[in-house]
């Protein structure tokens, strides 16, 4: 009988969990909790994994288990709640979001960013032709899938009265947010995507 | 030893040729030429060189250093949404987004470069997918540890000051103008205020006092004290005679302690102010005894307080002599018609107010006194055996007798001439307690005629004052005088003026009718 005792196995995850935590730079940002603007914008990136991938939704909380952030996002309900967090949501939380779930956030959607790499470049590139082209975008069929899929769920989940909200009352202005957020989905998969997108999570904040 | 690095991407190449640290020796390497583990430290060269893009971009530490950092934060901008307030100035490099969704690239030449490429800068309109790629290019070879180790990816987040306010200027105004409108408004609406043209301080208001040289300052005290018109109605003063009569003669009987005697052996003289009915809205004592037995009569209990305090205003007012004697008695006569007793004593602010409307003296308010009609200026000055110059004239609207009729420009200058006489001859350090009043009469060209001690103190001091031999006639002691005072000798000639020394040593000289209202 030997007296042996191992560490016990949750605290392993969590000494894990920090060095993929600490490489992205603490923001020295005078609030307690993440700032408006940076909920919104991880809410909505997200949702263009959604609309990107059929998976997608899923696919961020396994990616979350794969990487060791188990802890920090715990479970589906947990994920909703963080999201929901966005000012923009019919069904807002009052609750603030941590850093350590924002950084938790930033990281899934780098990794998941960085599998979906040829998507977004085509139906980036696609985009382009056809507006030099001055062609519709729905011509492009993966693109025109993206674009309404991403509609829907964003009509469902927002509240249509906010002011944040009501500028996208127009189809055409959804596309193009959808666009937009396409674009900045690409610069998350380059090599320093991750660092990038949570510095400029703090933009006008400090 | 030449050394090159590559960083490809599908849209951009970034090619960088330079050598390593001649200083450093690599020995994992050994041999010649096999510096391949050496870093490029030195760079001779930087190309880049975008996909379906000309010319090729060109240039050495400068311009590849302008370049990562110009492309880096425009990367964050495409990232965040939010624009810097100042783009990098000096800059070789720069970057705007178009409203294509493309992006364009300018590129100014370095200082110095060859006179080929001109001063014009290079310009080219790249799409998001070629600019990710050439920031891609940007990120790697910052991150290579082969590469100028020295350069690294510096990521800071904007700062709230860069970013220029979200709200329009429209909006941002609205506050200031605001402020400013109010401030306009109010200060409009204050212009209309009048500006005050007389200011007093509280409670010295009814005393027009002369001091030193100044002339006096306004004409009359219009300060706390309310200037009433007398009722000179025979038959009115009757019925107010009458009431007044009945009322006190009442509340004397009903006084307790009216059983047994009255403690007193002389005859108390009030001189009382009522209102048209018949309610007494002051009253003074006119001797001494009036003063101690005070409590004895009923007059303090019947007395008609207004409630703020004042004077009634504007009321007209009624003036009797009442006399309550020590077989409990009460007589009431209208003042006009009454002697000017000698009271004996003079309140200190004696400042007689000559208006054709005049209040009592010894009222709960601090008012002037006041001189009832112009004939028996109510002067309970003893001395008064001579005429008053001001006298005999029933008709109290005439108030233009004597002192009144003086313009106020010579009153003024009958004032300081009598200050002057009067202060030349007092030398000697004062040694009374109290102040001391006389009744000083000037003739038209200031010189004094006659002065009169107004009490007893007065008379005992007057010899310290100098006043001795300063006039024609000494005082009088303080007794009832007859009621000869009717009669008036050169009235128009004779000013009236009352002298107050003070035992601080200040004098004061004013009219003894007061001033003239101008009203």
């Amino acid at each position: 009988m030997s007296a042996f005792v191992s560490a016990p196995s949750p605290n392993s995850s969590a000494i894990a969990v920090s060095p993929l935590l600490d490489s992205l730079v603490s923001i020295p940002c005078k609030a307690e909790s993440c700032p408006r603007r940076a909920r919104q914008q991880l809410d909505l990136i997200l949702l263009a994994i959604e609309a990107l991938d059929l998976g997608g939704s899923e696919a961020i909380l396994l990616v979350a288990r794969d990487l060791g952030l188990g802890s920090v996002l715990k479970n589906r309900v947990h994920l909703w709640q963080l999201r929901s967090t966005n000012p923009l949501r019919r069904h807002v939380q009052r609750r603030p979001m941590q850093f350590q779930e924002a950084k938790a956030l930033v990281l899934v959607i780098g990794y998941i960013a960085r599998r979906l790499t040829v998507l977004i470049r085509q139906l980036l590139l696609a985009e382009q032709q056809l507006r030099d082209k001055g062609e519709p975008r729905s011509q492009n069929f993966a693109l025109d899938d993206y674009l309404t899929r991403f509609r829907t769920h964003f009509r469902k989940r927002m509240n249509p009265k906010r002011a944040g909200v009501v500028i996208y009352k127009d189809d055409e202005k959804l596309n193009d947010l959808a666009v937009q957020l396409l674009k900045q989905l690409l610069f998350c998969t380059g090599t320093a995507g991750t660092q990038r997108l949570w510095v400029s999570l703090f933009d006008g904040e400090v | 030893m030449q050394l090159e690095r590559n960083y490809r991407l599908p849209n951009c190449t970034l090619a960088l040729e330079g050598m390593g640290d001649p200083g450093k020796f690599d020995s994992l390497g050994g041999g010649l030429g096999s510096q391949a583990g050496a870093p490029l430290a030195i760079l001779v060269q930087a190309s880049c060189e975008i996909l379906d893009q000309t010319p090729v971009l060109r240039g050495g530490l400068t311009f590849l250093t302008h370049l990562s950092t110009a492309v880096s934060r425009y990367a964050q901008e495409c990232l965040s949404g939010v624009q810097r307030r100042h783009s990098l100035s000096g800059g070789l490099v720069q970057l705007q987004g178009l409203e294509n969704g493309r992006h364009r690239l300018l590129v100014f030449p370095e200082e110095g470069e060859g006179s080929g490429t001109g001063h014009t800068p290079i310009e080219m309109e790249l799409t998001t997918v070629q600019l990710f790629d050439l920031v891609e290019a940007v990120d790697q070879f910052l991150a290579d540890p082969q590469t100028l180790p020295d350069l690294g990816l510096l990521l800071n987040p904007i700062p709230k000051r860069e970013v220029p306010s979200q709200e329009s200027m429209a909006q941002r105004a609205v506050g200031p103008a605001l402020g400013v409108s109010g401030l306009a408004i109010a200060a409009a609406a204050l212009f209309t205020l009048p500006v005050p043209t007389d200011i007093r301080r509280p409670g010295t208001a009814t005393q027009p006092t002369q001091t030193a040289a100044s002339p006096g300052p306004a004409k009359l005290p219009t300060g706390l004290e309310t200037p009433n018109s007398t009722i000179t109605d025979p038959d009115q003063l009757e019925t107010i005679q009458a009431k007044l009569q009945e009322r006190l003669t009442q509340a004397w009987a009903s006084q307790p302690g009216s059983v047994e005697g009255p403690g007193f052996s002389e005859d108390l003289i009030y001189r009382v102010t009522t209102g048209q009915d018949a309610q007494i809205v002051g009253y003074r004592a006119l001797n001494a005894a009036a003063t101690d037995f005070d409590k004895e009569v009923p007059l303090s209990e019947l007395v008609y307080l207004p409630p703020d305090g004042s004077n009634p205003t504007g009321e007209p007012v009624a003036e009797f002599r009442v006399r309550f004697t020590p077989e409990r008695e009460v007589k009431v006569e209208p003042w006009s018609a009454a002697i000017a007793t000698a009271a004996g004593e003079i309140a200190a602010d004696a400042g007689a107010s000559e208006t054709p409307a005049d209040s009592a003296g010894f009222s709960p308010a601090p008012s002037s006194l006041a001189t009832p009609s112009p004939t028996a200026s109510a002067s309970p000055a003893a001395s008064l055996a001579s005429p008053s110059p001001d006298a005999a004239e029933p008709n109290t609207s005439s108030g233009a007798s004597s002192g009144a009729s003086s313009s106020t420009v010579d009153l003024n200058t009958l004032t300081e001439r009598v200050y002057d006489a009067l202060d030349q001859r007092w030398t000697a350090d004062p040694t009374f307690t109290e102040a001391l009043t006389y009744r000083v009469e000037v003739d038209s060209s200031g010189k004094i005629q006659r002065l009169a001690p107004v009490d007893s103190d007065a008379e005992q001091y007057a010899q310290e004052l100098g006043l001795e031999g300063i006039a024609s006639s000494g005082g009088a002691q303080p007794s009832d005088l007859p009621s000869a005072s009717a009669s008036s000798t050169s009235a128009s000639a004779t000013t009236v003026f009352q002298a107050i020394f003070k035992p601080n040593g200040v004098l004061e000289v004013s009219p003894w009718d007061g001033y003239v209202d101008p009203q």
